[in-house]
Formats: structure tokens, sequence, C-alpha cells
């Protein structure tokens, strides 16, 4: 058994140093060591457009509201 | 009240029905020096039909209230003053899927939108980075909330690793430095507002760990490379990488040569690495380096004599090395005209080229020699796979140069003039120096002086160039690898002296006539 860790180290070590030149490549999963994008959580991309969508909804019925009141 | 409200609604429906575009359908829009455009009320759009029709203006104002908006794949050079008295919202650079919007300018800090459309995926494993510049002017307070959404890096050059920038909106971003982002959705696109770079720029490069540094482009236009005037690169090598969005390889480019899609031209919010060789390392750039849209106008390397390419695939992915020969290059690794090997990804293959002080190099210029050149070729991959190696552009050379690849694994030697594909099954215990590339013959002769080319091999047929020792007396031996000798025998000399060689495999030549001494080496095909 240890020598099975030892190989699996040593199988580790080298496999690091074959491909050790540098820059390394960008990580294979941004999300590695539990990293998150710029404002945590999910996008808001579309988030934005729900927003936006609500806000439009909200000054429509403002608009309704007051074309009524005039009337 | 009702009335005026929809009066006001009814005006401001004219005015979005009527906003103006200025069509920039080949009848190109180009104005004289000393001349001014000027937008001084409602809003404009330049939409440019193709990317050949570029808008030139010698002086161009957006006064207050008014606004500029160029859709994307639209070029705009200002060569006088421009002046935007609108703030931000006076002039936009659009960017869409279809293209970016470009503006060459020599205002600095002019107030400006800028789009920057990019790709992303839901996949956090498919690799879609991009590195992105900051594309307003320094000291901007810009923060890490321009990029919300996105994975956030930049390069530690120290360290030699990418470091997250964090989570957090209010990180603070340098506006000299380049960034790498990973966007988990299809596609978005970032808005930039505030001050557009103009005039000389310096990014922020420093000289330690491996000296590898991401800087950007900071202007709303490509910038080349290559321009013959505008940057200052003191203790810069030539070479440029960035990393292809969905890739599996960094893409290079260096004088005149690119492998793996690499280019001169660095896209509008483009950042790129580029390596510090020394201190202080030094690197400005102006606008005389601006450029605009380096698609429109890229039209692949131009054809460069004597190189070589070859191309690995395995495992559904690739990568290339070049060996090019060159007046001024050397044998070990030079920042002038070699590339160095960054790594990819461990499961795509990994090529590259020895230089005599064992650099690794993706693009690996060599000096013109009389004689053959061995170049050792490693290859690395972490899985077990068939590979194919692909040799293209070999008619870059000279018909009499000859062109041998040596696995030392399987013992093959393959003239790859003939056979340009090689075939093996890679398993990651092989070593990776399995191969060598044998550049035989003159290399060149075109850029070389007659006279220096004494001896060479073409096929079987060793050719002996000494016309200055016609009638001469000589003795020639030929040794295999191992320095058996296979032949010795007199030789009297002609202007041009060819003699067939009856053997196979690697050989050297000896020949010696009085107190001179020629060698060349070869592989023999018989």
């Amino acid at each position: 058994m240890k020598k099975i860790i030892l190989l699996t180290v040593f199988a580790a070590i080298g496999s690091f140093a074959l491909f050790s030149q540098t820059p390394p490549p960008p990580p294979d999963n941004p999300s590695n060591g539990g990293n998150g994008p710029v404002g945590g959580g999910a996008p808001v991309g579309s988030g934005i457009v729900i927003l936006i969508a609500m806000a439009a909804g909200y000054a429509g019925k403002k608009v309704y509201n007051f074309v009524n009141k005039e009337e | 009240m009702k009335k005026g409200f929809i009066f006001c609604l009814f005006v401001l429906l004219v005015m979005l029905t009527f906003a103006q575009t200025i069509y920039n359908n080949g009848a190109r829009i180009v104005s004289q020096t000393g001349t001014y455009w000027v937008i001084d009320n409602g809003s404009f759009t330049l939409k440019s039909e193709s990317a050949t029709n570029l808008a030139t203006m010698a002086n161009l104002i957006i006064e207050a209230d008014a606004s500029l908006t160029l859709t994307p794949q639209s070029f705009l050079t200002v060569g006088g003053t421009l002046t935007n008295s609108s703030g931000t919202d006076g002039i936009v650079l659009q960017s869409t899927a279809s293209g970016t919007s470009s503006l060459i300018h020599g205002t600095a800090d002019v107030g400006a939108t800028i789009n920057r459309y990019i790709t992303g995926s839901s996949s956090l494993t498919a690799m879609t980075y991009h590195f992105v510049s900051v594309p307003l002017a320094p000291a901007t307070n810009s923060t890490a909330s321009l990029f919300v959404g996105a994975y956030l890096y930049q390069l530690d050059v120290a360290a030699n690793s990418w470091a997250t920038v964090g989570s957090s909106l209010n990180s603070p971003l340098d506006e000299t430095k380049g960034y790498m982002i990973y966007y988990p959705e299809a596609t978005h696109t970032f808005v930039f507002e505030g001050p557009m770079n103009a005039g000389s720029f310096t990014p922020a490069v420093v000289y330690a760990g491996e000296g590898n540094n991401l800087v950007p482009n900071p202007y709303p236009s490509a910038i080349d490379w290559n321009a013959s005037n505008g940057w200052t690169k003191t203790n810069i090598a030539n070479s440029v990488y960035v990393w292809p969005s969905g890739g599996s390889n960094y893409a290079t480019y260096v004088d005149g040569v690119s492998a793996n899609g690499g280019s001169r031209y660095i896209t509008a919010g483009q950042a790129f690495i580029v390596k510090a060789t020394g201190s202080p390392p030094v690197l400005t750039m102006n606008d005389n380096v601006r450029v605009h849209n380096s698609q429109a106008f890229y039209k692949g390397d131009e054809w460069i004599p004597d190189l070589l390419r070859i191309t690995a695939d395995a495992n559904n992915y690739s990568d290339e090395a070049v060996v090019r020969f060159t007046e001024n290059a050397t044998t070990s690794a030079d920042p002038d005209f070699d590339a160095w090997k960054l790594s990819g990804l461990k499961e795509a293959p990994q090529l590259y080229t020895m230089a005599t002080d064992a650099e690794k190099l993706t693009i690996n210029s060599l000096p013109y020699l009389e004689t053959a050149y061995t170049v050792p070729m490693n290859f690395e991959l972490s899985v077990s796979k068939p590979v194919t190696l692909t040799f293209s552009e070999t008619e870059s050379f000279d018909p009499t140069v000859t062109i041998f690849l040596e696995d030392h694994l399987t013992g093959q030697t393959m003239n790859v003039r003939n056979l340009p594909v090689y075939n093996f099954n890679h398993n990651p215990a092989n070593a990776a120096n399995r191969f060598t590339l044998v550049f035989g013959g003159a290399i060149s002769v075109n850029e070389m002086p007659v006279e220096e080319t004494k001896m060479w091999i073409s096929e079987n047929t060793l050719y002996i160039n000494t016309p200055e020792f016609t009638g001469q007396h000589a003795q020639l031996e030929v040794f295999n690898s191992s320095g058996n000798r296979l032949m010795d025998r007199p030789l009297v000399l002609n202007e041009l002296t060819t003699t067939y060689l009856n053997f196979s495999g690697f050989v050297i030549v000896k020949l010696t006539t009085g107190d001179h001494v020629l060698t060349t080496k070869g592989i023999l095909t018989k």
C-alpha cells in the first residue's frame, strides 16, 4: 500500500514537472478552490432583463394611473 | 396636464423615428484637413457597410446632448481633434457577435461608452477564457464591478501563476494591466464608461519570475505588435501570446511567424502576454501602433521562406511547433526571433523544439548554416492516444534541402518532404525527447554567398562545391552515427564534385584536402 502511495506521489510530482513551464494554462475550472464570479452567485445578465421588464411594467402602470386620474 | 404629457410623448417618438444615421456605404467619408464634423443636436449613428469603408474625419465635435454611435464593424479615424461635450453618452462604440466598432483618434481622455462582446460557456471546463483590458485611461479608479458575473484573474508575474481577483465588486483594477475572465454564460457584453486612451501608454511590466506579463491593449481600436513605429520594447522579447477562447494551447506570434493561430494584431479590448527578459523592462506604445480591426485586415502570415510547421493532433486537441531559418537568429533562444513554449492543457498534445540552451520553443528560428542541422523535437501528452504529426510548408525550402524526422523510440526515419504525415501511438511513460528533425543540404542557398556552400547531401548524392580546390587531391571519409567508418577513399576535386553514397541512415561526411577539412551530415535513404 505504501508503495502505491509513493508511486502516486511520484507520478503526481512527475506530471507537474512535465508541464511546469510558465505561465501555466488557465485553470481547468474557474470555480476550483471555491472561487466565485465577481459579485458572487449567478451572472446578472438575465437579472437585468427581468429588472428592466419589471421597471417598464411599473412605469406603464404609473402612466395608466396618471391618465385615468386626469380624466 | 394630460395634453402636455401626450405632446411630450409625441416629440419623443418623432425624435426616435428620425434619429439620424450616417451610412458609410462605399462612398468613403473623408473630410479635408482643417474641416470639422459637428454633431450639434440629436443622436447619430455611423454605419459602415463593409470593413473596408473607413470613415475619416479631420476633426469631430460632439456638442452637449448630441451623440455618435459606431455600429459593430464601423471604423472611424479622427485625425485631428475629437471634442465630446456629452460625456460618456456622447460616443458609443458598439460590439456584438458580428464584430466590434473601432475608433482611432489622437485626443486623450475623451469620454465614451465602450462595449465589449465576449463569448463564454455555462460549462466551466470549456476553457472559454479571454484576456481582456480595461480600455479606460489610467487612474479612472476602475473596479472589478466592470466584470460583474465573470470569474476574474490576473497573472502573478513573480509566481508565474494565475491568481483570482476574487468576487468582490470593489476590488480595484489597474488599467495598465491585463486581466483574464471566464463568463459562465454563452455570451455577454461588458460596458466601460469613462475617458478613452489616446497617445502614449505605458503598461505595467515587471521583471520577475519568468518575466511573463499580461498587458492590455488600452485603445478603442486594434494594435499592431509588428508596427514599424510606435513601440518601445526595452528588455522585452518580441513574442506575444494569447489564450484562444475554447482552445487548448496558447496562440503565439513572433517576427512574422505565428503558431496555433497567433497574430500580430491585438484586438480592441484584448490583453496579451509579453516576456520581460531583463531589468528594467520598458514597454510603451503610441497611436502609431493603432489599426482598425484585426480581422478585417489580417491576411494571415506573409509567405515566410525556409519555414517548417509541425502540427500534432491527438485526443481531439492540437498543438503546433515551427522551425524556421533566418538571418541573425542563433541556435539558442532568441528574444527577437523565437517564441517560448507556454504549456497548454495536459490533455492536449504539447509539441516543441529545443534550443541549444535547453529552452523550450514553439517558434524556433535558426541561422543559415552550410552543414546539416539536427533539431531536437519533444512531445508530451498525459494520456495514451494515437497521435498524428503533420509537416507543412516544406515547399518554402529550396528543393535541395532534405528534411527528415527521426523517431528514436521506434528507430524510424522518414523524409517529411515526401511523407508529410507521421502516425504513432503515444504512451505517457515515453520520454519527451523522442524526435529529432534533421535538415540536410544547403539551407536556403539563395540567402548564402555561393562560396560558403561547400558540401551537402541531397538524397544519396554528396555534392562538394569547391572551385578553389579544383585539381587538388582530397580524402573522403563517411561515418555512421556510431562513429564507424563506412568509406575512406581518395578524390580529385572538380569545381563541383558529386559522388553517390551507397548507404542508408544518418551519416557524417568528412573531406580533407591539404589543411582544409569540410564536414557535413545527413540522412541517406538508399
